[in-house]
């Protein structure tokens, strides 16, 4: 499967997903005019790869990493990284080693504790990453 | 409140629009508000709940609000300052029976605690479905969730179809 890419707009979120690397990431602001259509295939990617995955592989053993590095989203965003961790959380549960790593800037507790809430809503442990803010 | 008392002026506002609300438009007026909090050195977290907060009551308009020929009302979009909170006051059309669902909506979360209201959002993002219009259904549950305040409603008809709508949000300077 080949890398997939989105580059980052004012608008939508950066998006790599690279099977090689078992990495996914989704960086920046998100809200899209029309959110179904923005993450629509990028879910669909995800399911994808874990198609041609195979959870008891010896490359499995290193942990499928997603990645959520997000400045801002909206709440109709939310529904969609909601839908995404919930893929994440139901690969695990087929025995994917899967890590969620939620990063935040210095400052932002809004975004800490969204990590928090979607940690608690999928009964998930996150990894929780504070940046030093840009200025 | 009486709306039709109630003047507002453009002097002391942050932003102030009252005309037809176009996505470009939304655009202008959520860069002004953050140039105008930048500019005045407000923390980056207060910045950023405040352009939520208009995101999200904009996107509302955009997605429920009615800008035709049949209304004569124009939206409105405001921000301004106060001592201890920024006040978003959003006004739009929309059609009478809708007024039921949305009062409940806005009773129901104002009747809850910060707890409850987490649970709802949660509730919500795991359940609820992205309508035709792109919403979640989440805008205003996001708001409760994010300004600790209680949403103000109001509403003034217009004739036997449409009615104006008005809610005020305060954003606290400080967490409570």
């Amino acid at each position: 499967m080949y890398n997939f890419e989105i580059e980052a707009t004012e608008k939508t979120p950066g998006v790599i997903i690279n099977p090689g690397q078992q990495y996914f990431e989704i960086r920046g602001n998100s809200r899209p005019e029309n959110v179904r259509e923005f993450y629509a295939p990028i879910i669909k990617k995800i399911d994808d790869f874990f198609l041609t995955e195979n959870s008891s592989s010896e490359a499995s053993s290193k942990p499928y990493e997603f990645n959520f590095r997000l400045g801002y989203f909206n709440s109709s965003t939310a529904k969609f990284i909601s839908d995404i961790l919930l893929k994440a959380a139901e690969y695990s549960d087929e025995g994917y080693p899967i890590a969620v790593k939620w990063h935040y800037e210095e400052g932002d507790e809004d975004m800490k504790e969204a990590g928090e809430d979607f940690s608690e809503m999928l009964s998930f442990d996150f990894d929780y990453v504070k940046h030093k803010r840009k200025n | 409140m009486n709306l039709k008392n109630k003047k507002l002026t453009a002097t002391a506002y942050h932003v102030y629009h009252q005309e037809p609300l176009s996505l470009e438009k939304m655009e202008i007026l959520l860069t002004r508000a953050e140039t105008r909090l930048s500019q005045q050195e407000a923390p980056p977290l207060m910045i950023k709940r405040v352009f939520t907060v208009l995101e999200e009551l904009m996107g509302n308009i955009l997605k429920h609000g009615i800008q035709n020929e049949a209304t004569t009302r124009m939206p409105l979009v405001s921000l301004k300052e106060e001592a201890e909170s920024y006040e978003v006051i959003t006004g739009n059309v929309i059609k009478q029976e809708e007024i039921a669902p949305l009062k409940a909506h806005v009773h129901s979360l104002n009747a809850l605690d910060r707890a409850a209201i987490k649970e709802k959002y949660n509730q919500v993002v795991m359940s609820g479905k992205i309508s035709e219009k792109g919403g979640a259904g989440l805008g205003l549950i996001t708001i409760a969730k994010l300004t600790y305040h209680k949403i103000l409603i109001n509403f003034e008809s217009l004739n036997d179809h449409f009615a104006y709508v008005l809610l005020t949000i305060k954003i606290p300077k400080q967490n409570n």
